[in-house]
């Protein structure tokens, strides 16, 4: 199974959602749920919001599947982004926030249980890629990328919260997804 | 990891803020280089990276040159790569469970076929998937949407509180639920004469969650230096998903030849254009897409540039209080 063929299971599986099929978006939890709880646990660090998140995220694209555009974006960057904005918005209300944003530089070292096969040998490659080149990145593009994505933060709040001046802020972002971008573009490019 | 600035041409620690955009830090050169450098003075790719990271890579417009598009596109993806490398978490059984609920208490996906999930419907075709109509028509909830965000709009203009709004809203929707109650087959009867042809079943399913107990209101006022526009009021109704928007105005004057009102959401990341007001007689209208996320207040201002990507012009009407509409 490549990723091509991924992508193309995930968008019949979306399309099938879109036509009203629960035992479409029971598959496509399948898929996801691990990758998306690991990112909401990642963004919120507690499990009881994390779970929450997933719950609205998967939901929304439940109702929202009719408005998929695969020119856009692949299935698992949509519904991670779905899910990264449900979870910002929490971020952002008063009840994580402190906690949040303590635990956000963090890495979690949550068990790795996700089932076996294909699949979870495809996905173990595909993260340790992605590790392999965000260790790469120079620690400080490391940490504004971190703040940005997981935080939610704009990058004026990084600045405010780090001390370092908004322009470095700005060009740190920039050279870190700029270089991403380069290491993760024959991946990414399959996906467009 | 190592410090590689000097490598990366990054600007010294201490470099002013607001480099970007603008490209007036020493560092900003090495990025783009001449090349892909555009008459702002910051080129393409730092331009999306930008928009990426200060708005919602959901709902960012992916741009208008091709070259742009492909670019958004691809930087949505490294975004959305991002977490492929954090460690799965297995979910609790039960998650899936609460899911699967969920959406049978939701009912079917929006556009989707009425009679909430279940087994298979029917094949899809291709996307963008056109919504077909539900079996159960809502277009009095549409009309009655349409009403109240007219009454709503014009007790903005009078100046009256929203009590009053809110109580014609809830005598309309009550109203409505009655005619709701009808048999489908009434409401599809040719030329029964109430069924406004100018709704679409989308349009209807979106003014419906504007009714619901969720939606909330905003009220929109001028400046107070701005006596020119003392008199407008404006309306800005939220659905209860945050998935659609509209805003009423009234008293507002037609912009001048070459400008228009522009409406932005501002939020914790910045403003966010969120569209142009048309004007139909009197009154003057706008509203699509999802309010952005971390949106705090909403602003009008009459602009001559419809591509600016923050506002420059006079601000005409402005709100940020939020307020249960039944």
């Amino acid at each position: 199974m490549t990723t091509e063929d991924t992508s193309a299971d995930d968008e019949e599986l979306v399309r099938r959602i879109a036509a009203g099929s629960s035992g479409a978006l029971s598959d496509l939890y399948d898929r996801y749920a691990s990758l998306l709880l690991g990112l909401a646990r990642r963004m919120l660090g507690s499990t009881e919001d994390a779970e929450e998140v997933v719950q609205e995220a998967l939901l929304h694209a439940w109702k929202i599947a009719g408005r998929y555009d695969p020119a856009r974006s692949s299935v698992s960057t949509w519904l991670t982004l779905i899910l990264r904005s449900r979870a910002i918005d929490r971020l952002r209300s008063e009840r994580v926030v402190e906690r949040t944003r303590s635990t956000v530089e963090k890495e979690n070292r949550s068990p790795h249980t996700s089932p076996e096969g294909v699949r979870a040998v495809l996905s173990r490659e595909r993260r340790q890629r992605i590790r392999r080149e965000l260790a790469l990145l120079p620690e400080e593009q490391e940490q504004v990328l971190q703040l940005a994505f997981y935080g939610g933060m704009t990058q004026r709040e990084i600045a405010a919260r780090t001390g370092i001046p908004l322009g470095t802020v700005k060009t740190r972002t920039l050279l870190a997804m700029k270089k991403l971008r380069a290491a993760l573009g024959s991946e990414v490019g399959e996906f467009l | 990891m190592n410090d590689t600035n000097d490598r990366d041409g990054l600007a010294p620690e201490t470099s002013p803020e607001g480099a970007l955009p603008g490209g007036s830090e020493a560092g900003d050169t090495a990025l783009g280089g001449p090349e892909g450098r555009e008459a702002g003075g910051q080129d393409l790719e730092e331009r999306v990276i930008e928009k990426l990271l200060e708005g919602d890579p959901l709902t960012v417009p992916l741009g208008d040159s091709e070259a742009e598009r492909a670019l958004t596109r691809e930087y949505i993806e490294v975004l959305g790569a991002l977490p492929a490398g954090l460690e799965p978490v297995e979910p609790a059984p039960e998650l899936k469970e609460r899911l699967l609920g969920a959406i049978r208490a939701a009912g079917a996906p929006d556009g989707g076929p009425d009679g909430g999930p279940g087994g298979e419907r029917a094949p899809v075709a291709a996307f963008p998937r056109p919504a077909p109509a539900p079996a159960v028509s809502r277009w009095p909830l549409a009309l009655a949407a349409s009403v109240a965000l007219l009454l709503a709009g014009l007790a903005a203009y009078l100046g009256s509180e929203l009590r009053d709004a809110r109580s014609e809203v809830g005598r309309l929707a009550a109203q409505v639920e009655e005619l709701s109650t009808e048999p489908p087959g009434d409401e599809a009867t040719p030329g029964s004469g109430f069924r406004p042809a100018a709704v679409s079943a989308e349009e209807e399913m979106r003014l419906a969650r504007m009714l619901d107990d969720q939606a909330m209101l905003c009220k929109l006022w001028p400046p107070e230096d701005a006596p020119h526009v003392r008199d407008v009021r404006g309306l800005l109704v939220i659905d209860s998903e945050g998935s659609g928007w509209a805003i009423e105005v009234a008293g507002l004057k037609p912009a001048p030849s070459g400008m228009a009102y522009r409406v932005w959401f501002l939020t914790d990341r910045g403003p966010v254009a969120a569209g142009i007001l048309s004007f139909d007689g009197a009154r003057a209208e706008a509203g699509s897409g999802r309010v952005p996320t971390g949106a705090r207040a909403v602003a009008i201002t009459l602009e001559d540039d419809m591509d600016a990507e923050v506002p420059a012009g006079d601000r005409v009407l402005y709100g940020e209080e939020r307020m249960q509409l039944l």
